[in-house]
């Protein structure tokens, strides 16, 4: 072999892409969680933020289509992160909004077929806030656990809109900093982690007075 | 390209089979156990497609991961860890090489001790189908030395030779020609000159050190095949000496040579001589000396072989595969083809095995009584080797690294064996002594650290170890133990892990740094620290490295971050 094509050859040798099933398996985790979770999400999710068993059956209490609506929503959560200690930085604003969607399930469960209560419109069609403020109307544990969630719904919507600052009397958008995300984060998940054992209380007293 | 040979030699049974060998391995530092787990994910998916690529001839070699390991003499030795597909071309090449060389090498038994052929090399993929097949490539190398030593105390001691002559090749598998070793293999083992020639470029990319490669020259030290192809190339040179009747045992390129006058051995190291230069290698004539043997005495060489023995893993092949298994991502029935059916045969293994002497006692106490004193041994024989009240050796001509493995390995096992009965602490006061020969003997930091885990937590060896991190600059391989030693013992605080984030940035070696990602990795729970660690790990040029370091990272569940996510972000 002439000199310059052994130089070719020999260069030739670094630089390869990675293979596809080694991308494949070094990202598997995520998919492997979901697929080991037999389809019951939420019942993951809301083990991994309380940090309890569930004293109930989930699915059961639920019912449809509550069930699956919040289920759906915490498989989002879980594809954005494995586990809430996972969440890091701007993830925290997809998360929330499919956590929020997944918990406004439970309280409105609770609020309407549960409590047999109807909750009072502010527009022609219900808004997540109306069922936090006549949670927090009534006072007590449920006010805290509406106050909790209406904080929640708060925070998810400075993620949602653009948050501006006035420079040279023009306003610009203001970046959020992941250091800023992380505070949010903690004050999120201590709110749902608090409304959610709250909440599991208030269900499983009504259950035993029922019994 | 006559796809003949290449259909034959990458099929998916041998390329199956080659894999299974690989798990085998018994050196865990030079498999490429990320990319093991990675294609054994869909094994047989994956060596469907590897096979395809070679057939059509788009398969192409990668250049491997290589890193240093320290010797005796203060030089180093290149090692090699192919990436899994290339491993698996080796592999698979040799399967069929050893099967169609199995009868031949094994003619030379009683003469060639080091990397001999298992029995069901013969039989080559015809194994997988049954019922117990056994995947080791060589014999357990322990039976095959004790072997060896005893033909030598034989040759010396009851045949009374009375001139020895002992020799090794200079860098020997660093020197082998290709052409020389390719011509071989074609020659006597009629090996297809298609499989030749990809051969040919797959060890050109694999040859050379972590700086350079050396096209032509050099097969890579580490993967089991390259023992054989070292074994091959001497093959004609040991049919000659065994055909003259000579006194001839050779392991690997440790020549001994025993006869009955000087001029018989001078004869014999010219035509070695001979036969060595024309095959682009040289004896080392440091080592190279024909001796008149005395009887009076012991023998330099038996005692040497005596003492040999205790170096190796002091764990079992075994025990190294389940470990390799038990990182997760195989499917289950990888697991249970490999678990349990490829145990070395029970007659191979460690004949000195202090469990040996114990396997018929079944009273707990006894065996507690044997252990302890096993520990008690080793508490007064160590700190004898040196002066009272001092780490100055008694008698430091006469003492070296094997003194210290012996009594390492013995104490290792008795404080394992003893910790099955009952709660058993490491004598502190021998720590001092571990370090010494820690210190010492660099290049037998392996065996040391696996007897220092007993100490696990203690703040005297925690910092004697940063301290050893610290100072020495020379041997990654070194250091590779020492960081590793420090992550699995201790507890480190904010400040330390950010005290080690400063060593990982200014390490030069890949492989340290690997083992500094991973320590970071396993005791940080600071989210800020885990983004400046990924940040540091998306600028490594080596992406093998950052596979490995994330492949580490996705282990610890709390830890991990979303990994489609990190792996956007090491560009891989």
């Amino acid at each position: 072999m002439k000199f310059t094509e052994l130089r070719n050859t020999m260069q030739s040798f670094s630089g390869a892409s990675t293979p596809d099933y080694q991308l494949a398996y070094i990202t598997s985790e995520v998919k492997d969680l979901l697929n080991g979770l037999n389809n019951q999400f939420i019942e993951y999710l809301t083990k991994d933020i309380t940090n309890t068993e569930l004293p109930f059956n989930l699915q059961q209490w639920l019912g449809s289509p509550y069930y699956q609506s919040s289920n759906e929503n915490a498989k989002d959560c879980l594809e954005y992160c494995p586990t809430v200690k996972h969440i890091w930085g701007r993830k925290i604003k997809s998360w929330t909004d499919s956590a929020l969607k997944s918990y406004d399930n439970f309280l409105l469960k609770y609020v309407q077929i549960d409590k047999g209560e109807s909750v009072h419109k502010t527009y022609s069609g219900l808004k997540e806030t109306d069922v936090y403020n006549h949670l927090i109307a009534k006072g007590g544990v449920e006010q805290e656990i509406g106050q909790n969630f209406k904080s929640i719904y708060q925070i998810r919507s400075v993620f949602q809109h653009i948050q501006a600052e006035e420079k040279d009397g023009i306003r610009v958008p203001k970046r959020i900093s992941n250091s800023q995300c992380n505070k949010w984060r903690d004050v999120i998940i201590q709110c749902f982690k608090l409304s959610l054992i709250a909440l599991c209380n208030l269900i499983l007293e009504d259950e035993s007075k029922s019994s | 390209m006559s796809e003949k040979a290449f259909k034959k030699y990458f099929e998916t049974e041998n390329l199956k089979l080659a894999y299974y060998r690989i798990v085998c391995w018994p050196e865990r530092l030079v498999k490429d156990r990320f990319g093991i787990h990675a294609f054994g994910a869909h094994l047989d998916k994956n060596l469907k497609q590897l096979s395809e690529k070679l057939i059509s001839g788009d398969y192409f070699p990668q250049r491997a991961f290589k890193y240093y390991e320290p010797k005796s003499s203060g030089t180093q030795r290149t090692k090699t860890l192919l990436m899994i597909e290339d491993a698996l071309v080796y592999q698979a090449i040799a399967n069929v090489i050893a099967s169609r060389s199995y009868d031949l090498l094994a003619e030379n038994d009683d003469f060639v001790y080091g990397s001999v052929l298992t029995p069901d090399t013969k039989n080559g993929p015809e194994i997988l189908n049954q019922e117990n097949p056994r995947y080791f490539f060589f014999k357990f190398w322990r039976s095959l030395f004790v072997r060896f030593k005893n033909s030598v105390i034989k040759a010396i001691e009851q045949d009374k030779a009375t001139h020895k002559f002992e020799t090794d090749i200079t860098g020997f598998f660093d020197s082998i020609p290709h052409y020389n070793l390719l011509l071989t293999l074609s020659t006597h083992f009629n090996v297809e000159d298609e499989i030749l020639d990809l051969l040919s470029v797959c060890l050109n990319a694999w040859s050379g050190t972590k700086e350079s490669s050396t096209p032509g020259v050099g097969i890579p030290q580490g993967p089991q095949p390259s023992y054989l192809l070292a074994n091959l190339l001497l093959y004609p040179l040991d049919k000659q000496l065994i055909s003259e009747a000579f006194k001839y045992y050779r392991y690997m390129d440790d020549i001994k040579i025993y006869g009955y006058s000087e001029s018989e051995l001078r004869n014999v190291l010219v035509l070695i001589d001979n036969y060595l230069k024309g095959n682009g290698l040289s004896i080392n004539s440091k080592k190279t000396e024909i001796t008149a043997i005395d009887e009076a005495k012991e023998d330099e060489t038996i005692k040497e072989l005596r003492r040999f023995e205790v170096i190796g893993n002091e764990y079992t092949s075994d025990e190294a595969i389940i470990s390799v298994l038990s990182e997760g991502g195989l499917e289950n029935n990888i697991i249970k083809t490999l678990l349990g059916l490829s145990d070395q045969s029970p007659e191979e293994h460690d004949e000195n095995d202090a469990k040996k002497q114990i396997e018929n006692i079944t009273d707990p106490d006894k065996i507690i009584a044997f252990w302890e004193r096993e520990i008690s041994d080793v508490e007064k024989e160590l700190p004898s080797l040196f002066k009272i009240d001092s780490l100055e050796l008694t008698d430091p001509e006469n003492t070296d690294d094997i003194d210290f493995i012996r009594l390492s390995a013995k104490y290792g096992t008795a404080l394992r064996s003893l910790s099955e009965y009952k709660q058993v602490n490491a004598s502190v006061e021998l720590l001092p002594y571990w370090l010494f020969a820690l210190k010492k003997f660099y290049w037998r930091a392996s065996n040391y650290v696996l007897t220092l885990q007993y100490y696990k937590g203690n703040k005297m060896l925690k910092a004697e170890l940063i301290n050893i991190h610290l100072a020495d600059r020379n041997y990654e391989c070194y250091r590779y133990h020492i960081v590793t030693c420090l992550t699995y013992n201790f507890e480190y605080s904010d400040k330390e892990l950010r005290m080690f984030f400063k060593y990982l940035k200014s390490e030069n070696s890949e492989l340290v740094r690997y083992a500094l990602y991973c320590m970071l990795i396993k005791h940080s729970d600071d989210q800020q620290l885990q983004s400046t660690l990924r940040v540091e790990l998306s600028k490594e040029l080596n992406s093998y490295l950052k596979l490995i370091t994330l492949d580490y990272w996705k282990r610890d569940t709390h830890h991990v971050n979303t990994m489609n996510e990190l792996v956007k972000q090491m560009g891989l």
